[in-house]
């Protein structure tokens, strides 16, 4: 296992390396952050003189050398909008994402397993197909429309809940229900799915047969056995929602990582796309090492060498 | 399988089980610590606006109603014959004098209570030099005071932190310091430290974004504690106008602490610079010190205590939070928007509409084509249907409040059938009207852009063009957009419609700007055009005026840019803020009130 462990490690610095190279240079394709910082009516020699001041004349072989230097210290530089260090701002902004993405779980995990286990013990059932509706609602549902329509209803007309910005508990309740319903619609279905497979299988019967209540056939073999696949696809869910949900950041004013990375590519902000993308491949490496780790707990047959 | 094998599989069976049991408890403490530290720490909420116990302000009179302000916008009225007057008398009626600003120190605030305000973006820097944004300016102008400021009523320019100014010679200004002033941090506010701002402000070392607002380059230093030379290079009338666009920073902060300069703005306004925290809000509280306490400045008064910016890009939010109570303005609604919320403010701006032509297209080349594109576009029915009504219909690239503005033109008239004719004149006199044109548009320039572009692309079509309709990524389209007219390919064909502000509210900024052949952002080219404009800018008064409208009659007869609409600009309001709209946008606090 440590070595297992040792590897993975190894191999996710390289992955994120390699992803901040590729990012360094794809930017430096895609067009140039100094005439999006003055107006139309700057001069050449304007443009010019504030491409010297931020490096961006040099050769790119140079500015790729300063580049890994400042890597090489955790210093990715100052944004080339905001003027201060772009890896700051990230990380004044991960707890943000961090507590939207958990809330978001919170809401959307024990609903879905709920829900998929009622819709899968009595399958073809009307139980089930309501469920099935509200699942696939969640899935095909513009969250965009939502958070307006909940910030409208909530907010507006009863005057429950704030409509954007961060705080307390309150503040969080209206953004993690627009982002749970994705995740609680696609996690429940699987949940179904695989459970109605398990509960066909002949360990069940003998559990049964063995006189074992069906609370504990369900929950203590047959979801156990239906968890793997429920567990990577919430580790998926998980990982989009680290990324960044930028239509719910941006309806709500929430100051996560999503709303500034799709800042820092607007302006062309290359320290702060950088470290943006270097904070986000982290948090998903470590997240994916955290689903593979649990295979191995769940599942006695899994072994890493 | 044996006992002995038995046993240890029980064991490892138990301890596998320990281990979940353990994870999923350690899992759900740890989520639970998080969350709940979360909100316990998380910053309080932006409170309801709370109703009011202001006392009854003192001195001058705030701005009038919001229902005022949309049925009569008062900074509409023409100041223009104001803004031309000869810059060389001193404005002694229209600010206080030297002399009196050395009476007794003015009485503190009898400010209170607290305003929120939404704002569609966040400023990335709070450097006022650094912007030509339209989110940078409100905040840091009531923190930062300039030299001059303008009216709120009438758009004339009157004093700030000078009390005087004249222009002593072509190449030179004096301007007459307000005494008793001082900065935040205590640094007494003298001609050297305005010298040092303003050297800073547009040296060409820092080249800030700012100085693509100023003409010749310009020097200022210190006759005496009160007296301030700024030295042109060129002539420059119009001096003055620029300098009401630039606030003034502390120059202590500037030489000891200039890392935050983009977070910390210090200066001498009215309201101090408390807090930021990115992402969510800035917040400003009154400044006891101020010099304006006590009718001293007759533009406006401290009547509220606390001040706090928050940021929604999304409109249907910040017009919520004005419905909900969570704030008392939000700038920049829709106007399907401004029914929903209790007040709603309309007023003029100085944003115009434009579209911008390759005039170095085979087509566009020929003055028919050109023509028919400009009849080609129904003004009034953008401005009602595409824009909801706040636009109106635009004849030249700026508002009436700008010297330079010819009140003998009118906007291009629609008519198709005569735009028809044209093309195919052209057409049949050898012009390649199939030549592929573009409606060209920035991504996210403004609400509704891409329609606007789609709406020209059609038009075109119908017309007899050969056009598409193209949204364009900010990067390429800037590059695009500056290339200067001697460096855009022949072929490019775009039609971009595109906002232009003229803030200086003189029209040699946009000419500057759009009609100089040498212009990154042109694309016309005439070497009379740009002869008028070398000879209209030592102007001064009638002959500025007379100047500048003969170069806009010829830019309109030239078809070389077709204005579109003049847009308003629209604000939700509660019921309980007192403001009138200004035309420059600013969004001064001292001039807002709470019933």
């Amino acid at each position: 296992m440590i070595a297992y462990l040792a590897r993975r490690l190894v191999g996710s610095v390289l992955v994120i390396l390699g992803l901040i190279v590729i990012v360094f240079f794809v930017l430096n394709m895609l067009g140039d952050p100094a005439r999006l910082m003055l107006s139309p009516e700057a001069s050449q020699e304007q443009y010019q003189a504030l491409r010297s001041q931020l490096g961006l004349d040099d050769p790119l072989y140079v500015q790729f050398g300063r580049f890994l230097a400042g890597l090489a210290r955790g210093d990715f530089g100052l944004s080339l909008w905001q003027n201060v260090p772009a890896l700051q701002l990230v990380l004044d902004r991960l707890p943000n994402t961090l507590y939207l993405t958990a809330a978001t779980m919170v809401i959307a995990v024990p609903l879905a397993v709920g829900l998929g286990v009622a819709a899968a013990l009595r399958p073809g059932s009307s139980v089930d197909r309501a469920i099935t509706v509200v699942s696939l609602g969640g899935i095909s549902v513009a969250n965009f429309w939502l958070g307006l329509m909940l910030i409208l209803f909530f907010s507006v007309q009863l005057k429950w809940l704030p409509t954007s910005g961060i705080g307390g508990v309150s503040f969080v309740i209206l953004p993690a229900l627009a982002l749970a319903l994705r995740p609680m619609g696609r996690i429940g279905q699987l949940t179904r799915s695989t459970l109605l497979e398990e509960m066909n299988k002949l360990y069940v019967n003998t559990a049964r047969s063995k006189g074992l209540s069906e609370q504990t056939v369900i929950w203590g073999h047959a979801l156990r056995n239906a968890a793997l696949p429920i567990i990577t696809l919430t580790g998926d869910e998980l990982a989009g929602l680290l990324n960044g949900a930028v239509v719910i950041e941006t309806i709500f004013a929430w100051p996560g990582l999503g709303s500034l990375l799709i800042e820092g590519i607007d302006h062309r902000d290359l320290p702060l796309v950088q470290a943006s993308l270097f904070v986000v491949a982290v948090t998903v490496v470590l997240l994916n090492l955290l689903v593979d780790l649990s295979y191995a707990l769940l599942d006695p047959r899994v072994r890493y060498r | 399988m044996d006992g002995r094998s038995q046993q240890r599989h029980a064991a490892r069976r138990v301890s596998r089980r320990t281990v979940l049991r353990l994870g999923a408890l350690l899992g759900m403490s740890v989520g639970s610590a998080a969350l709940l530290s979360a909100c316990q720490s998380a910053p309080a909420a932006p409170t309801a606006a709370p109703k009011t116990d202001t006392k009854p302000a003192a001195a001058a009179a705030p701005a009038g109603s919001p229902a005022a302000a949309a049925s009569s916008p008062a900074a509409a009225s023409s100041p223009a014959a104001a803004a031309a007057a000869s810059p060389a008398a001193s404005p002694a009626a229209a600010a206080p004098s030297g002399a009196a600003a050395q009476a007794a120190p003015a009485k503190p605030s009898s400010a209170s209570g607290k305003i929120v305000l939404v704002m569609s973006a966040e400023p990335p820097s709070l450097e006022n030099w650094k912007s030509n944004l339209a989110d940078h300016h409100p905040i840091t102008r009531n923190v930062q005071e300039a030299l001059l400021n303008r009216n709120p009523k009438t758009a004339e320019l009157v004093g700030e932190l000078a009390s005087a100014w004249q222009q002593t010679s072509p190449t030179t200004w004096r301007f007459t310091l307000r005494d008793g002033v001082k900065f935040h941090s205590g640094t007494p506010f003298d001609a050297e430290a305005a010298a040092i701002g303003i050297n800073w402000t547009w040296s060409k070392e820092n080249n800030f974004g700012i100085r693509t607002s100023i003409g010749p380059e310009f020097e200022a230093k210190a006759i005496d504690k009160q007296t301030l030379e700024i030295t042109t290079a060129a002539p420059d009338p119009i001096l003055a106008s620029r300098l009401y666009f630039a606030p003034l920073p502390d120059p202590a902060q500037i030489k000891n602490d200039a890392a935050s300069l983009p977070t910390k703005p210090i200066g001498t306004g009215p309201y101090k610079f408390v807090e930021w925290v990115k992402g969510q809000r800035i917040v400003l509280t009154a400044n006891p010190d101020w010099w304006g306490h006590g009718g001293k400045d007759p533009n406006g008064q401290v009547k509220i205590q606390d001040t706090e910016f928050v940021f929604r890009p999304e409109s249907a939010v910040r017009a919520s939070m004005v419905q909900a109570g969570e704030a008392d303005f939000a700038r920049f609604l829709a106007a399907d928007q401004c029914n929903a919320v209790p007040g709603c403010l309309k007023a003029p701006s100085l944003e115009t509409i434009f579209l911008r032509l390759d005039t170095m297209h085979p087509a566009m080349a020929d003055i028919r084509v050109r023509k028919a594109i400009a009849l080609a576009i129904d003004r009034q029915a953008v401005g009602d249907r595409l824009f909801g009504g706040a636009g109106r219909p635009a004849s030249q690239l700026f508002a009436s409040t700008v010297t330079g503005y010819n009140p003998d033109l009118k906007p291009y008239p629609y008519d198709l059938e005569q735009a028809k004719k044209l093309v195919a004149e052209a057409k049949a006199a050898g012009i390649p009207v199939d030549m592929q044109l573009t409606s060209a548009t920035r991504r996210g320039i403004y609400a509704r852009h891409d329609e606007f572009s789609e709406y020209t692309a059609n038009q075109l079509k119908l017309i007899g063009l050969n056009a598409k309709s193209e949204v364009v990524e900010p990067t390429q389209h800037a590059q695009q957009f500056s290339l200067g007219f001697a460096n855009i390919p022949k072929e490019r064909g775009w039609i971009t419609n595109n906002p232009h502000s003229n803030e200086i509210m003189d029209a040699s900024r946009t000419m500057q700007g759009y009609y100089r052949s040498t212009s990154a952002a042109s694309t016309f080219a005439d070497p009379e055009v740009d002869k008028a404009i070398d000879a209209a800018l030592p102007l001064t008064g009638d002959a500025r005026q007379k100047a500048l409208q003969a170069i806009t009659q010829t830019f309109y007869d030239a078809y070389a840019a077709i204005p579109v609409i003049h847009m308003d600009l629209i604000h939700g309001a509660s019921k309980r803020l007192q403001w009138t709209p200004r035309i420059d946008g600013f969004l001064l606090v001292k001039e807002m009130g709470l019933s």
